[in-house]
């Protein structure tokens, strides 16, 4: 018999993903993502001139990456004051993204990429970038690829993709967070806390580098829905 | 319906590549969500994004702020325009026919005013989807201007002047327009469309 695990699924199995594109009708592009118990949104506005002129690189474009979680999302109330961890998040993540986005061709400006986290429940930094690439494609910036995200680690003994909360608090649990471009695997983003052998952090960064190209297919089919067919 | 293509996607064509692609280790990569045009070359026409800016382009400008010095105008790009209040004189919300006299390597643009417009009302389309509003040789622009009797002024930035009664009706073309530019045949489905409003009327 295949183990499973306590919420039912496989071994390497994500939790259901659920994107959908222009949800925000005054900003410049868009998305809402669910992705399982994790629910956000993304609005990206720009690019603009940034202002103070003094803060703008005249050779290339800045991403303004900015995480906030609602004081509802987790059990527990949350101080709406940006923390440590929401500046941290939004630093990686921002940063994870200016490499994917053509910053070049837009010297002297600011891309302003807002993130609300309405629900969590472990991993909403990849799926804030999983989320931020489809809104960033869908304002029709240009992009080297879409980024994607997924967590990996370990939890009881086993090495698992897309942790859930519980596992996250497993005694010799393993979170690690992780992002590339699916057409040139080109690493972007990788964080972990917790103690793994060789061998097992080479299983999971396989297990991790497959799992992206299962997520990009998500976003594509997400994309793709902009383009409505015309009945009749 | 067109192709679709998606950022980071490879073009496998031996076509020369232009507008919207990048070039990596020899492979053509597209840069853009959007649509992949196979004519002379290779182009990728981006769904969304600003206006880019282009010397001796005719757009439309909206005054939406003034200062002691100049009016800074709304034009659908990434920076606003200015005109000096020395050889202007204008009150918020004018609507002017301007010419891009110059751009620079950080995509300011220096304005010429043609003329300013007036009995009308503006609207915003997607800067990316004017092409296909103005149509091969000014068709489609032709049949929406003979079939709701109004008339109207495209400014290449995305800002739509219309003069006439059918303000309304131009709108919901308009969103068709915007929705459906990736299907062939736009310009007959544009006029059956045009036909069906008419006999509700």
């Amino acid at each position: 018999m295949v183990k499973k695990r306590v919420d039912g699924r496989e071994m390497n199995e994500l939790r259901p993903i659920k994107i959908t594109p222009s949800v925000v009708e005054r900003a410049d592009g868009s998305a809402y993502l669910e992705w399982g118990q994790n629910k956000m949104i993304v609005a990206v506005y720009g690019p603009k001139e940034l202002l103070p002129k003094h803060l703008a690189n005249s050779q290339r474009g800045k991403i303004n990456f900015i995480y906030r979680m609602a004081p509802f999302s987790v059990p527990e109330r949350k101080n709406p004051k940006p923390g440590r961890r929401d500046i941290e998040i939004s630093k990686v993540v921002g940063e994870a993204l200016s490499y994917a986005v053509l910053l070049e061709e837009f010297p002297g400006m600011v891309i302003d990429v807002y993130v609300q986290i309405l629900d969590s429940n472990a991993g909403t930094r990849v799926a804030a970038l999983t989320a931020a690439s489809v809104a960033l494609a869908d304002a029709g910036i240009p992009m080297k690829d879409l980024v994607t995200a997924v967590a990996v680690g370990k939890a009881n003994g086993n090495i698992i993709a897309d942790l859930n909360k519980n596992e996250e608090d497993a005694d010799d649990a393993v979170d690690m967070a992780f992002a590339m471009l699916p057409g040139s695997e080109e690493i972007v983003l990788l964080q972990a806390d917790g103690i793994l052998s060789e061998d097992e952090f080479d299983k999971a960064i396989k297990i991790a580098k497959e799992k992206c190209q299962e997520v990009r297919k998500l976003q594509i089919e997400a994309l793709k829905s902009k383009f409505k067919a015309l009945k009749g | 319906m067109k192709e679709i293509i998606f950022p980071g996607d490879i073009i496998n064509e031996n076509l020369k590549p232009g507008f919207g692609t990048y070039k990596k280790d020899g492979k053509v990569y597209s840069k853009y969500l959007g649509i992949l045009y196979k004519d002379e070359g290779i182009k990728v026409i981006p769904i969304n994004g600003k206006y880019i800016p282009k010397e001796s382009d005719n757009i439309i400008g909206i005054v939406l702020e003034e200062d002691n010095f100049v009016y800074l105008l709304d034009i659908n790009s990434y920076k606003q325009g200015v005109l000096f209040k020395r050889a202007n004189n204008a009150k918020l919300y004018d609507v002017y026919l301007m010419r891009v006299n110059s751009v620079n390597e950080i995509r300011d643009v220096e304005l010429e005013v043609i003329s300013k417009l007036a009995n009308g009302e503006a609207v915003k389309v997607n800067p990316k989807k004017v092409a296909r509003l103005i149509g091969k040789n000014k068709s489609m622009q032709t049949l929406i201007e003979t079939k709701t009797n109004t008339k109207i002024i495209i400014g290449l930035n995305g800002i739509v002047y219309v003069i006439g009664n059918d303000v309304e009706k131009i709108k919901e073309i308009i969103k068709f327009i915007e929705d459906y530019s990736h299907e062939d045949n736009l310009t007959n489905k544009v006029s059956e469309i045009l036909d069906k409003m008419n006999v509700k009327k």
